[in-house]
């Protein structure tokens, strides 16, 4: 599977990232190739993360903006832009704990396909956020969304503790996302990029 | 090597003092910050309202911050002004002070590499003076604090006679119950505790009336 990049026919910046795109694994639902001239619209914004650990109030700004961004495509507005600014929000929030280096750039990108609105983001991480982020995602798309949403909520009365983990299952459940993770080791260092996505139904988003 | 304290009061210096405690305090425990959510079960903090810092030749090292209101140990601590209010009676100050009218300095932080100055201790030291803790509110303040037991080993001492007269003492006040945002903090043998310190009985005068801004001398780094 290509990055996004590459399937817009972009041409990588350098060529180092070419030769290591090769080496993305895939892991979640499977994404379809979408061809080069299919995007009609798309936002994507670079960020630190530790602008967002020291005011975490912007992740719910930043994904409000996007979502409204994106509303305008949509002839019912108001459900499109809750839905998108909770699903952008899901891995906004993931983006910025991830990475071990909260001063070096991730992104957030979105893409409006017409049928589809797909959701990314770029960033670094350490192995155990890696090996974390697939076996949750292999929890979520092997299992039933509503049984899993029921556990995850029990799971969280027992510690005593906000329910975390269930923002993406509530993404599948009650939108149908697919949801997806690419991950290639980098050259060196022992860390990894990560691309997370979640893709939404034009059609499940207008949904009141 | 001189090491200077001072408040930080311009926007410029709040900001630095706000991405400095933010990015170790991320580094460390996991916490992210917020003016206006907070929730420590997300691991979501409020900042504190006042930050004192400290600089080597403008370089940001050190710094700690203060509450001024909602402390900590209200918030999260379960401790009441009727707790508070029988610790004073007991140490026969209780017609000095309100229990109201409390400040709790928090979020104290030492740069990677800056560790073995003795810094931490100097500038919370410094966050205990009359000049940072009343600012222009010439109330007489009591101070409230919370953290694991081997920070307060560390830099406070005990009740007399188990107590060095150079040190800030504390009294004790409630254990801190467990949140799992301070998961990587505390532990079953290193728990949390809320202390109370009464200035004109637990704060040694020449603490207490630092002035601000000051410097010290430090060693050179080995």
């Amino acid at each position: 599977m290509k990055n996004p990049d590459d399937e817009r026919g972009e041409t990588s910046r350098d060529q180092h990232t070419e030769v290591v795109m090769s080496e993305w694994q895939h892991f979640g639902d499977p994404l379809p190739e979408r061809p080069a001239d299919s995007v009609i619209s798309e936002l994507e914004l670079r960020l630190l993360p530790l602008d967002m650990i020291v005011q975490w109030r912007r992740c719910g700004i930043v994904s409000d903006m996007l979502a409204e961004f994106f509303s305008y495509n949509f002839r019912n507005r108001e459900p499109a832009r809750q839905t998108l600014s909770f699903a952008i929000n899901e891995l906004l929030e993931n983006v910025v704990k991830f990475p071990p280096d909260k001063r070096e750039p991730v992104r957030v990108h979105v893409s409006d396909y017409g049928d589809v609105l797909r959701i990314w983001t770029l960033n670094r991480a350490e192995s155990r956020q890696r090996v974390a982020l697939e076996h949750s995602l292999l929890r979520i798309v092997s299992q039933d969304a509503e049984q899993l949403f029921l556990e995850q909520i029990e799971h969280g009365a027992k510690q005593g503790a906000t329910t975390s983990g269930l923002g993406l299952i509530t993404v599948k459940k009650d939108y149908q996302a697919r949801l997806a993770a690419r991950i290639r080791p980098l050259e060196h260092v022992e860390q990894f990029e990560v691309m997370a996505f979640i893709e939404l139904d034009a059609e499940a988003l207008e949904r009141e | 090597m001189r090491f200077r304290v001072s408040v930080a009061e311009s926007r410029a210096d709040i900001l630095r003092c706000q991405y400095f405690i933010a990015e170790i305090y991320n580094r460390e425990f996991g916490i992210m910050f917020s003016e206006d959510i907070y929730d420590l079960d997300a691991r979501v903090e409020p900042y504190p309202h006042r930050y004192l810092m400290g600089t080597v030749d403008g370089e940001l090292v050190a710094a700690v911050g203060l509450y001024l209101t909602q402390t900590y140990i209200e918030r999260y601590g379960g401790v009441t002004d009727a707790d508070i209010l029988e610790q004073l009676e007991k140490a026969g100050v209780a017609h000095r002070y309100a229990p109201g009218i409390k400040r709790e300095p928090t979020k104290l932080v030492v740069k990677r590499g800056w560790e073995h100055y003795g810094l931490g201790r100097r500038i919370c030291y410094a966050a205990h003076s009359r000049a940072f803790l009343e600012g222009s509110d010439p109330r007489p303040t009591l101070v409230v604090t919370c953290a694991k037991l081997s920070i307060l080993r560390h830099i406070f001492t005990g009740q007399p006679p188990d107590h060095d007269p150079k040190r800030i003492r504390t009294r004790f006040l409630k254990p801190f119950p467990f949140y799992e945002v301070h998961a990587q903090y505390r532990s079953a043998t290193d728990p949390m505790e809320t202390r109370l310190i009464i200035p004109s009985l637990d704060i040694p005068a020449p603490i207490f009336e630092q002035t601000l801004p000051f410097e010290v001398t430090l060693d050179e780094k080995p």
